[in-house]
Formats: structure tokens, C-alpha cells, sequence
């Protein structure tokens, strides 16, 4: 389902600051349905911020985001939104109690998947987890911690899916994977939007780059 | 409204299954508890005269420091592990996240509170099956659980959370405290005191104002 709009992304005049260190200063950015952009900047630059603000995870000190063509500003849109969203961060954001099967019903769930079962075995045989469902996820390693976090934000298939370093804590056979996986999403009609600092990952699977470089003196 | 009820009780069994799991709170809110009734009626040498007049404050004092530690340990791991932010970014009301936890937590506190009272009504002369007494707690636990769930979320993100959370917690249920501690001082003496309906006014009122508010605000905790 994609909610009628011509950009998938769209952030204008973006700020923000944590305690008086201006991180983003009237960044502007907007993307098609089907794009693959990759955004790099030097560790402190604002990438992590840009994709926190963009899922609704931060709220900008002025300036505008829409996404899907809806602003998270209202509460029902802002549920549409994140319905059809997936998000992949530097922390798994995983129950640590839990095995690997268990959050991914969890999360299955609470997205009113149908055929979780069905789901669930197929990502974890494109993520190679199948070994792992029974496992807590407490005792994974961190490049499984990050397969099982992938698992969770496609469990819906998402129309947009946010990624800050996606390819982190993964070993070449996991990059290979979420390769493939940005790939196969991209020729689908599928947006990805993520952060990274390895230019093989960038040339593997976007479309479009943003250099954060360039909007220093902007 | 049945989506938000299956998503409700979808955040309340994970919470439960983990507790299951970790064992984390219930028994810090039990062991504690106890430990401060027991200290208490060691100090006492159950004098039935001290147990009458104080007998009151030291069993909530024990469910509220209890309480608070609890509460301390039930939001950390969600602090630590981001699943507070993983809630955030999937299709869940930001109201909802605090429903499930102080519904969580009101059935925690409830279970320990059985356990302590069934100790202490030998110590004080409490009658557990008091229909006063079950009401009184009943609109205490919504109370406590409610504030308690919010500034657990606030107070998590600091590194002196447990300071953080007791000085911030007691002095806003201040009013249910009183109640609480009039209606079973009631219950210990037996007495018939007439101003229990004004007592389970202030109770009641106190539990749906600060619901409204928690929940309006607990979106905007969270967003920033």
C-alpha cells in the first residue's frame, strides 16, 4: 500500500541542536518512491540525527518533514506512517529476555502481520537465523543481534525502510545479504534511506548519495 | 478502539513474559517490603500500641519505597535496550505504552501487596478482606502506577534514577498517600470513619486527573 504521494521523502529547512551545539542547520532533502539514497558525513556530522528525525524517532527544532506525504504532527497519519516504515539503528532495540523467535512475534503482532508464521520462516532464511529462533537474544552475537533487527523492520515489508549503518557489526556474508536485501527492495519500487561510512556498501546499493560535506557551509 | 485493545493486551503479555522470565520486579518489590516490616516489628517487639498508631505509614512507607526501586529496575532495561524507541517507530499510540506499563505494574504491585498484607495483618491486626481496605488499594494502585509509570520513563534516562524517581514520585501522590494511609489506619483500629467517601473523592479524583494528564504528556516525554 502506498499512501498517494509523489516523494517518499520530503525534509525542509530542518534544524536541530542537542544543548546549543547546532547539529543541522536548515537542511533540505526530498526523494522518490523506488530510490535508494545513501547518506555520509564525517562521525559527528548530523547522519544519525537526519535519519532519527526522517522516521519520527527525534522531533526537529524548526522545519518540516513529510513522509509518505503525511507529517507525524497528527497522530493518526503519524500511525499510518509508521505502519508502513521499518527502522534499523546502531542499538538492535530487541527484548535482550526474549529469544529471537519470540520478539519477532511480538513485533509481528503488534504490526497486524497475517501469516506470521510465514513471514517469520522466511526472513529468517534470507537473514540466516533459522538456527537462532529459539535462542535468547541475549546470548547473540552482535552481527546476529543486527540479522534479527533486520528481520524485525521488514517484517511489514515497509515502503521506506531507514538504516543507520546497516552494514555494522555484520560479517562479508551479512553484507552480502543486506545487499541483496536493499537491492531486491529497490527493483520492487521500494524506498531505502540510510547512513554509512563504507563507499563499497554505497556503490553496491544506492541510487542516490548525499554528502553531508556539501551542506556544511550551506 | 479494538485495534488499541489488541495492541493493549499484545504490550501487556510481553511485559508479563519477561517478568516471568526475569522474576526482576516482583521480587524486589516482595523482598523489600517484607524487609521493612520485619525490620519494623523487630524494632517494635510487636507492641500492639505502636502497631495501632504506626502500623499504617511503616506498611505503605514499605510498599512505596519498594515500589519505587521496582519501578526503577522495570523501565531500565528499556532504557538501556532502546525498545522504549523501537515502540516509538512501530504503529503503537504513545498512550498505550503507558497504559500497558502501569497496567503491568498495578497487577505487580497488587500481587506483592497481597503477599506483604497477608504477613503484616498478623503484626497489625488488619483485616486483609476489608471491602474498605481492597477499594482503598485498588485507587491507590492506579494512582501510584500511573504517576509511577511516567516518571519511570523520565527518571530511567538518568544516571541517579533511583534518587531521581523517589523525589519526583512522592511528593505528586502526596494526596493518594494520605488516603491510602487514613483508610487503613480505619481498618487497623476498626473504626467507622465518615470521612472515607471524602477520602475515596480525593482518591478517585486524583486517579483520573493524572491518568488524563500522564497520557497527554507521555507522548511529548517521549518525543523529546
Amino acid at each position: 500500500m502506498k499512501v498517494n504521494a509523489k516523494k517518499v521523502l520530503m525534509l525542509t529547512k530542518i534544524s536541530k541542536s542537542y544543548q546549543n551545539n547546532l547539529v543541522i542547520n536548515n537542511f533540505s532533502l526530498d526523494f522518490n518512491y523506488g530510490d535508494s539514497v545513501g547518506i555520509i558525513g564525517k562521525n559527528g556530522s548530523g547522519k544519525s540525527t537526519i535519519l532519527k528525525i526522517s522516521c519520527g524517532l527525534l522531533k526537529p527544532d524548526s522545519g518540516n518533514v513529510l513522509l509518505m506525504g503525511k507529517s507525524f504532527d497528527s497522530t493518526e497519519d503519524g500511525l499510518l506512517i509508521k505502519s508502513r516504515m521499518g527502522v534499523v539503528l546502531h542499538e538492535d532495540m530487541l527484548y535482550p529476555q526474549l529469544t529471537v523467535l519470540e520478539n519477532l512475534n511480538f513485533y509481528s503482532k503488534i504490526l497486524g502481520i497475517k501469516n506470521v508464521n510465514t513471514k517469520i520462516e522466511e526472513l529468517s532464511t534470507l537473514l540466516n537465523l533459522s538456527d537462532y529462533l529459539k535462542i535468547s537474544v541475549s546470548k547473540l552475537s552482535n552481527g546476529n543481534k543486527k540479522r534479527v533487527s533486520f528481520a524485525k523492520s521488514l517484517l511489514n515489508d515497509p515502503d521506506i525502510l531507514f538504516a543507520d549503518e546497516p552494514e555494522s557489526n555484520l560479517d562479508d556474508k551479512g553484507k552480502e545479504i543486506v545487499s541483496k536485501i536493499f537491492n531486491d527492495r529497490r527493483k520492487r519500487g521500494l524506498t531505502n534511506f540510510f547512513s554509512t561510512h563504507s563507499e563499497i556498501f554505497l556503490e553496491k546499493v544506492s541510487n542516490q548519495l548525499i554528502n553531508l560535506k556539501d551542506f556544511e557551509n550551506a | 478502539m479494538l485495534n488499541w485493545l489488541r495492541v493493549l493486551s499484545i504490550l501487556i503479555k510481553k511485559d508479563i513474559k519477561i517478568e516471568f522470565q526475569t522474576k526482576e520486579t516482583l521480587v524486589t518489590l516482595c523482598l523489600f517490603g517484607l524487609l521493612i516490616i520485619t525490620v519494623f516489628s523487630l524494632s517494635t517487639e510487636n507492641n500492639s500500641l505502636i502497631n495501632q498508631n504506626f502500623g499504617a505509614g511503616i506498611l505503605w512507607s514499605s510498599v512505596i519505597f519498594a515500589g519505587s526501586i521496582a519501578m526503577v529496575k522495570f523501565f531500565y532495561h528499556e532504557e538501556q535496550n532502546k525498545t522504549l524507541q523501537s515502540l516509538m517507530v512501530m504503529p503503537v499510540p504513545s498512550e498505550l505504552i503507558l497504559f500497558s506499563k502501569s497496567i503491568v505494574f498495578f497487577l505487580f504491585l497488587s500481587i506483592s501487596e497481597i503477599i506483604i498484607f497477608l504477613i503484616s495483618s498478623v503484626l497489625f491486626n488488619l483485616n486483609i478482606f476489608s471491602l474498605k481496605l481492597i477499594l482503598g488499594c485498588i485507587v491507590f494502585n492506579i494512582g501510584y502506577s500511573v504517576v509511577g509509570s511516567f516518571f519511570g520513563v523520565i527518571s530511567s534516562k538518568s544516571s541517579s534514577k533511583e534518587i531521581l524517581l523517589t523525589m519526583l514520585l512522592i511528593p505528586i501522590i502526596t494526596p493518594i498517600l494520605m488516603f491510602i494511609i487514613a483508610t487503613t489506619n480505619d481498618v487497623i483500629r476498626s473504626e467507622l470513619n465518615s470521612n472515607f467517601q471524602i477520602w475515596l473523592g480525593v482518591g478517585i479524583s486524583f486517579d483520573i486527573i493524572f491518568l488524563t494528564l500522564m497520557s497527554y504528556l507521555f507522548g511529548k516525554i517521549l518525543e523529546d
